[in-house]
């Protein structure tokens, strides 16, 4: 059974995972990633359940290819942030940012969870929670980069501008892949 | 410096409004005007309310939450949250299609308001309405604007 203790220490890390980035922990990075692929393949259900396509390949395909690309993807993404952020003088580990990175999508799940809700009363509106998901998983990476403490003011903001474009990209990739 | 960041913040409300103007000219059964003044007016009342209030309340009543945030005090470099959020509308009404530039608009709202409580000590300690006002705020200012602009949609 799990403790408590951990219990509680889980539910703080997914809803703060910039405190990631604060400590010296190993983590388990291939383990984390699959929380954003499941992220992405949920966001691809609800694509798929709006768009009213009727085919299972089509269900299967989307689910495969969105949880294969939010794999690789987040984790090109926390390769790339930590080799930036190492070159601006922040001593930092890829298992940190690629775990960081993973859990954030703790948000995004919530704004899928309740798309999923919101389909019985606008059956269209996939799209908005997706992105609203994008934008809230964007939070925790960039008060994480804040909270490394640099002195330049313009680079959370731009890391997490590089880190919502490449995704927002993807899912459109996904989609016509996909489609 | 300060003075550049404050130019790009209203550069970018003018930017979310003009966009939000040509969606629901475009796609949205209200006219232009209209819908770029709402967004206009939400956005810099915004701006003013939450900033006024955070730097009342940093020196009066409120401490800063502990860690490395001292640099980050000023209220500019938190309303610097608004880059990405414009950057991705912009991405995605061009280039993707998606034309929901009021969602962008109103998670910048209550992200930028989280971020300002966050500043002021929430979640830190005891709860206090002082820490979390920027908060409710943001939700309430998100709140009603979804009803205006989703009524010209």
């Amino acid at each position: 059974m799990i403790k408590k203790s951990k219990l509680k220490k889980a539910i703080i890390y997914l809803l703060n995972p910039s405190l990631i980035l604060d400590n010296n922990n190993k983590y388990r990075w291939y383990f984390f990633l699959l929380y954003p692929a499941a992220g992405w393949s949920l966001f691809f259900l609800q694509v798929y359940i709006t768009q009213h396509y009727n085919s299972i390949s089509t269900l299967i395909k989307m689910l495969v290819i969105s949880f294969v690309l939010g794999y690789i993807v987040n984790l090109f993404i926390g390769i790339t942030l930590t080799w930036i952020l190492r070159s601006i003088k922040h001593r930092l580990e890829y298992d940190n940012v690629i775990s960081c990175i993973s859990l954030s999508h703790t948000y995004m799940f919530f704004s899928l969870i309740l798309g999923f809700l919101y389909m019985f009363f606008d059956p269209a509106s996939s799209v908005t929670f997706g992105v609203t998901g994008v934008l809230c998983t964007l939070l925790p990476i960039y008060s994480g980069i804040r909270n490394l403490g640099s002195k330049h003011a313009f680079i959370p903001p731009l890391l997490a501008t590089y880190v919502g474009v490449i995704m927002l990209f993807c899912w459109k990739l996904i989609m016509i892949i996909g489609g | 410096m300060q003075k550049f960041k404050l130019f790009l913040i209203i550069l970018i409300i003018v930017v979310f409004s003009l966009f939000i103007g040509f969606e629901i000219r475009d796609y949205g059964n209200g006219n232009f005007t209209k819908a770029f003044l709402t967004t206009l007016i939400f956005g810099i009342t915004f701006i003013i309310i939450t900033t006024a209030y955070y730097v009342g309340a940093k020196t009066s009543f409120v401490r800063l939450s502990k860690g490395k945030k001292e640099d980050y005090s000023n209220p500019l470099d938190i309303w610097l949250l608004s880059i990405p959020m414009c950057v991705l509308m912009i991405v995605a009404y061009l280039i993707l299609q998606w034309h929901v530039a009021e969602i962008f608009f109103c998670t910048m709202i209550s992200l930028s308001g989280m971020l300002f409580a966050d500043n002021l000590g929430r979640g830190n300690g005891k709860w206090h309405i002082e820490k979390s006002l920027p908060f409710f705020i943001g939700c309430v200012v998100t709140i009603i604007y979804g009803i205006v602009i989703g009524g010209m949609k």
